[in-house]
């Protein structure tokens, strides 16, 4: 009876391991199947995608990019002179215009001389009038050409508001400016 | 006669059965004894056998998870990219769709019309007239998607049959299709790249690695597109063009026109196919000038650049005219002759420097052979054999006529002669910053830098004026070659060709663009010369390609070119 008995355990202990370890191998090739199943997945996702790119990149392929340009972006290339060569360049561009300078007129007096290129000066010019500093204005042209001095103030005076009324005070009739500043200029 | 009776004995040889003798029944059952164990031992081998198999199955000839074939990614051929990583070339999955109308069960023209439903490439007459063709197997139609495929599957008709089969695609259909190539039904590679590198792109252990090419795509476009409305523009024969880096001899862009789609190669002539920068072989005329002052400065026969030739008069040699086409009827120092483009000079410089450093300077720069790159279709150049070389060839040759070259044989020895004297091989491959070859020098670095002056004097003052793009330091040079046809020369055809390089301070870029045969335009006041074709075309591909390609124009910056223009009298007009 007691050999039954131990032969009975040695059973069930060598069934229990066995059942035990087929689990375990169970488990493990379904964890493997899973793993599997994962992989392929991602290949096929893989594959989607790039399916997908292929598609985006025949949509957007560069003669189709190239036509759009043409038709209706109307892009160029960027020129030379919109190239920045230095940091100094690009703060050159925060600087406002010297046009609201405290005595504009001032600044003509020396610039006159110089061949008439300088559109600044053709801009400022419309600005002579709304500065109503007629005595500097007076002793500008005094300054600049001493053989008329001698012409008296008041003259000088009226000068400068014809000039204005000549030009316009629009920013538009500048470019007439230089004809009538010169020859007042003398020359 | 009676006695005892007899029984038949066995000793008595004739029939009869002999008793068994005490003893034979034992024998006998050892015997049978014996053979049962035997028996039941080779019973008993058997389970170790199997198990000794299963377990050679199971461990030794396994094939381990991770490298099971229907597991792994790579496609079946591999993909070509550009040199930024942009797919050229890619494989996908798709189905040939075929037929055997014999077996037809449905009406064809019911079917051609759902067919056509689906299919929009193919128009019903089409299908409808292979569903009712008289052989025994026809196609409907090639490179159908899985989800066309499975719709015309879900017709049910029997006779229809689908194949999966691997397609190749091009994304962005004829750009740089000649350098790429394309891969026929069967996926080997027929012409270009494709075919070059097959093996690589097919194999197992490469497909999953995709090729990359030197080409960049945006510069390929960029010089497509301008080639391409010069082309239209001049209703050429074709036009070719080439990028190459000068310090690494990558490719950046070619082209060559008319080209052709590769996703439908069938659908185009034979000539568009035809790679005019690798396989066209041309006379590329007054381009070649600079070659051969450069190879007469390295001789050290032109000491100065003050050096002056005789072109008060044409030279006559063998019932021969060398002429120049706007003669100036005078001596010519250097500069003169180059940015003039004296034909008289030329072959001065040529004859004095001798045949011998000619034609040394023109093996070494490759051009009696074939283009080294890596593409198959390649041009073998035509020159004269060495007893032939006689006084004519070199004075001819001096000036770019009597031999025939590739563009790209052109565009490399324009590399070489700026980028310092140095010889590299083109490749159409990506060549890794520290992978660059050193190369062979050529010239040396004294003649590279005379020459980048002479070059930017054409453009700045000769015949190249058109090509100045604002701020790119554009050097080059015109050269206008009548066409030959059957062995003849052919006037009023000509091939136009302009050889750049920018920017002439640091060379980095060569840009070579050649016209065959245009007609003249309103946009060119109907001349046909380089000078007029191919430099504005010269201006707007730098002015496109230079930011692309990192170079930065800058007003402020040139090659010294004041020395040569001192020795200048009068600069040629357009």
């Amino acid at each position: 009876m007691r050999n039954y008995a131990g032969s009975a355990l040695m059973l069930f202990v060598t069934m229990a391991a066995a059942v035990g370890s087929y689990t375990v191998n169970l488990k493990v090739s379904a964890e493997r199947g899973a793993v599997d199943d994962l992989h392929r997945q991602i290949i096929a996702d893989a594959s989607d995608m790039r399916d997908l790119q292929a598609e985006l990149r025949t949509r957007a392929r560069l003669p189709e990019m190239q036509r759009w340009s043409d038709n209706v972006l109307m892009m160029s290339a960027p020129a030379a002179g919109q190239y920045l060569r230095s940091p100094v360049q690009l703060a050159s561009f925060g600087v406002a215009p010297p046009v609201a300078a405290a005595e504009p007129a001032l600044r003509y007096a020396v610039t006159i001389p110089v061949p008439a290129t300088a559109p600044a000066q053709v801009v400022q010019a419309a600005y002579v009038r709304p500065a109503p500093a007629a005595p500097e204005v007076a002793r500008i042209i005094r300054a600049s050409y001493p053989a008329r001095a001698a012409a008296p103030r008041p003259a000088a005076q009226a000068d400068a508001p014809d000039m204005a009324t000549a030009i316009g005070t629009s920013l538009d009739a500048a470019a007439a400016a230089p004809r009538d500043l010169l020859p007042q200029g003398g020359q | 006669m009676a006695g005892p009776m007899v029984l038949p004995t066995r000793i008595s040889g004739t029939v009869g059965y002999a008793p068994p003798l005490a003893g034979h029944a034992q024998a006998a059952q050892g015997l049978a004894r014996q053979r049962l164990v035997i028996l039941l031992l080779l019973f008993l081998a058997v389970p170790p056998l199997l198990a000794l198999r299963l377990t050679d199955l199971a461990i030794f000839e396994a094939t381990p998870v991770a490298t099971r074939a229907t597991l792994s990614a790579a496609p079946p051929r591999a993909d070509i990219v550009d040199r930024n990583g942009i797919e050229l070339a890619r494989t996908f999955e798709a189905y040939a769709i075929s037929v055997e109308p014999r077996k037809l069960a449905g009406n064809p023209q019911v079917l051609a019309h759902r067919i056509a439903e689906i299919l929009s490439d193919k128009s019903e007459a089409e299908i409808l007239a292979e569903l009712t063709h008289k052989g025994q197997f026809r196609y409907i139609s090639r490179r159908v998607l899985p989800s066309e495929a499975k719709r015309i599957n879900d017709l049910g008709e029997p006779a229809i049959f689908l194949r999966r089969e691997a397609a190749r695609l091009y994304p962005n259909f004829n750009l740089a299709a000649h350098a790429i190539g394309y891969a026929d039904d069967k996926g080997k590679g027929a012409v270009g790249i494709e075919k070059a590198f097959d093996k690589r792109l097919g194999a197992d252990a490469t497909r999953g690695t995709p090729l990359v090419m030197s080409i960049d795509v945006r510069v390929q476009q960029a010089l497509e597109h301008e080639l391409r409305t010069l082309y239209v523009d001049q209703s050429a024969k074709g036009a070719a063009g080439v990028v190459l880096d000068v310090n690494t001899g990558e490719i950046v862009a070619m082209t060559s026109l008319p080209d052709f789609n590769p996703n439908a190669p069938g659908q185009t002539s034979d000539d568009s196919r035809y790679n005019k920068v690798t396989y066209g072989g041309y006379e590329l005329g007054s381009t070649f000038k600079a070659l051969t002052i450069a190879s007469a400065l390295n001789a050290g026969t032109i000491k100065s650049m003050d050096q002056t030739y005789d072109a008060t008069k044409p030279i006559y040699i063998a019932r021969y005219r060398i002429h120049d086409d706007h003669a100036l009827n005078r001596w010519l120092n250097v500069p003169e002759i180059f940015i003039h483009s004296s034909n008289i000079g030329t072959a001065r410089i040529a004859m004095e420097a001798g045949r011998d450093t000619q034609r040394a300077m023109l093996e070494q720069l490759g051009f009696f052979k074939q283009v080294e790159v890596e593409l198959p279709e390649r041009a073998r150049p035509q020159y004269p054999a060495l007893s032939n070389w006689g006084e004519l060839a070199t004075m001819t040759i001096s000036y770019g006529h009597g031999i025939t070259v590739s563009p790209l044989h052109l565009a490399n020895a324009y590399a070489t002669l700026v980028n310092g004297g140095i010889y590299r091989a083109p490749t159409i491959l990506k060549r890794e910053p520290g992978k660059v070859p050193e190369g062979r020098r050529v010239f040396t670095s004294a003649t590279s830098d005379t020459m980048r002056a002479l070059l930017r004097l054409v453009v700045t003052n000769g015949t190249g004026r058109k090509a100045n793009a604002a701020g790119y330091r554009v050097g080059g040079k015109t050269g206008t070659a009548e066409k030959i046809e059957n062995g003849r020369y052919v006037r009023g055809q000509n091939v136009s060709t302009f050889a750049a390089a920018f920017p002439m301070d640091a060379p980095r870029y060569v840009v070579v663009a050649m016209v065959d045969d245009p007609r003249g335009s309103k946009s060119t006041f109907g001349f046909k010369t380089a000078g007029m074709v191919v430099a504005p075309a010269i201006t707007r591909i730098v002015e496109r390609i230079g930011p692309i390609l990192g170079v930065q124009p800058d007003a402020t910056k040139d090659i010294d070119v004041a020395g040569l223009l001192g020795t200048i009298d009068d600069a040629p007009k357009e």
